[in-house]
């Protein structure tokens, strides 16, 4: 799976049932948040569990060998809380940094990826 | 229900002398001696209470306490995250004084003089083994837990070419032994860690039932492809070098940022690795518990070096560690029961292996950066001191 699906923000089923406006259902957020996990993520998921629990926004990506985790802007509140937990600095608030593309050793998997594509 | 056969008057305490054969229940008896007199007056202060046919209900005082303050659940359920947020939960103390199974929160000052004392718990501050994201890894562990009985389609394992088997059987053999030591050092260290710690203690059992479980799932892959194959002398120093570090906050570093790094490295790569889609689900499953590990040994260093009063004075401590640590790492990694089975796994086969050493080459550079910018997150920088060179040495 690419950087890029990682940096995709999957809509959540919640977040589109939200959006059917039931009619006792409170209204959608109208303002998305701003924090995203970059393809450096190794999968510990110590920012799931840091979510608040009734915004719940962070998920682990289906179908990711790497098992990494994403964000759903829709939900996120920035609270922030997922940051100072990440062991590899691979969340980011895209209003400070904007998006910016992953680095370091953990984005060298491409490197072994397109290796064993080429045979 | 019938008359009771005793009655309190009939309860006594053990003899001070109980002459034993056996050395080891008589030391036993001996190091109790020590302790006697203090339960003797317990017991006997019960036993007069119950012959009395008077009731204590002193337990029910909660006079110093916040006792009354109902913890309530998240969405997520009721997690150490919501509990800690009420008085009633008690203050994790930056040091331990409580050397007992007193549970932090509980009614407990008014008993510590009668209290025993755990010589075995060791690690008393709470810079030494905490992380910020502790609590959260512990949440997400007990989420993840996962069966290597059930959840590997053990039935659909493909049989594989005899070079392929064996590099498969071989790799597994020595991930076996690499489990075994990352097992028995959560269990040496959890031990020494007062119950104040509890969360922690909590996090490295899961970390320990993890271990377990990889345990479990390599070995019984190596079997279910024709055997175990060779252990590994240069791994076997790598690891008693981990369960011999001086300190849990060295040990932590070796295994779980160092050591389980690597291991992780090897894991993320598994796709290219493994050679079925059984394999394929093994390395997935097992990369995401390593991942939690690997994530606590990042946190907890840095934890350790943002609080200590002599900065300076621990890093330097970490890299004298971290010289000796890396070289030992580097001896491991370079065997040969490790590199060529991976080598033949990544290239297709044995007569592929010299292709397989050029796909090596990128998981060893892969490996050290990866390390480097673990040791970067945890204010560790490893870049110019760092023992294992970052081109493989072939």
């Amino acid at each position: 799976m690419s950087g890029q699906a990682v940096r995709q923000h999957r809509q959540h089923p919640q977040t589109a049932q939200r959006g059917a406006s039931q009619p006792n259902e409170p209204p959608a957020r109208q303002r998305n948040g701003h924090f995203y996990i970059d393809e450096t993520c190794i999968g510990c998921g110590a920012c799931d569990h840091a979510c608040p629990g009734k915004v719940d926004a962070v998920y682990r990506v289906d179908d990711d060998f790497l098992g990494r985790f994403a964000i759903v802007i829709e939900e996120c509140i920035d609270c922030g809380f997922c940051v100072p937990l990440c062991p590899v600095d691979c969340i980011h608030d895209a209003r400070e940094e904007g998006i910016i593309e992953g680095a370091g050793g953990y984005t060298k998997i491409k490197e072994l990826q397109a290796w064993a594509e080429a045979r | 229900m019938g008359q009771p056969s005793c009655t309190p008057n009939d309860i006594k305490p053990l003899p001070v002398a109980l002459p034993l054969n056996e050395e080891g229940l008589a030391f036993y008896e001996k190091k109790y001696q020590r302790d006697y007199n203090q339960w003797t007056e317990i017991l006997q202060r019960n036993v007069e209470r119950m012959s009395r046919g008077s009731l204590s209900l002193e337990w029910m005082n909660t006079d110093g306490s916040a006792w009354g303050k109902r913890a309530k659940p998240s969405s997520r359920g009721l997690t150490y995250s919501d509990v800690n947020k009420l008085p009633t939960s008690g203050e994790m103390p930056a040091t331990a004084t409580w050397m007992n199974f007193t549970p932090r929160g509980s009614i407990r000052d008014r008993y510590r003089e009668e209290m025993p004392v755990i010589d075995d718990y060791t690690v008393v501050s709470r810079d030494e083994l905490w992380a910020g994201n502790v609590v959260t890894l512990y949440e997400e562990a007990v989420a993840r837990q996962w069966s290597a009985t059930r959840d590997i389609p053990w039935g659909e394992l493909e049989a594989l070419p005899e070079d392929l088997e064996k590099a498969s059987c071989q790799l597994f053999t020595f991930l076996t032994e690499v489990e075994f030591v990352a097992g028995d050092f959560p269990a040496k260290w959890l031990y020494r860690i007062p119950q104040d710690f509890l969360e922690v203690k909590s996090f490295l059992a899961t970390q320990l039932m993890d271990e377990a479980r990889h345990q479990e799932v390599f070995r019984k892959r190596a079997l279910a492809g024709g055997g175990l194959l060779h252990a590994s002398p240069g791994f076997e120093w790598a690891l008693k070098a981990i369960l011999d570090a001086p300190t849990h906050t060295m040990g932590t570093f070796l295994l779980n940022l160092l050591g389980e790094g690597l291991i992780l490295s090897i894991f993320r790569s598994g796709e290219m690795i493994a050679k079925t889609h059984v394999d394929k689900e093994i390395f997935r499953r097992t990369l995401q518990d390593e991942a939690r590990h690997v994530s606590y040994g990042v946190l907890e260093l840095k934890n350790y070096l943002d609080t200590h009063p002599d900065r300076a004075k621990a890093l330097e401590e970490m890299h004298r560690f971290a010289d000796v640590g890396e070289q030992i790492i580097l001896t491991a990694f370079t065997e040969a029961t490790v590199i060529e089975p991976v080598a033949i796994l990544l290239g297709g086969g044995l007569d592929k292996i010299e292709h397989g050493l050029e796909g090596m080459l990128k998981v060893w550079s892969m490996f050290i950066e990866e390390y480097l910018q673990r040791c970067e997150r945890a204010g560790f920088d490893r870049r110019a001191r760092c023992k294992i060179p970052v081109d493989a040495p072939w």
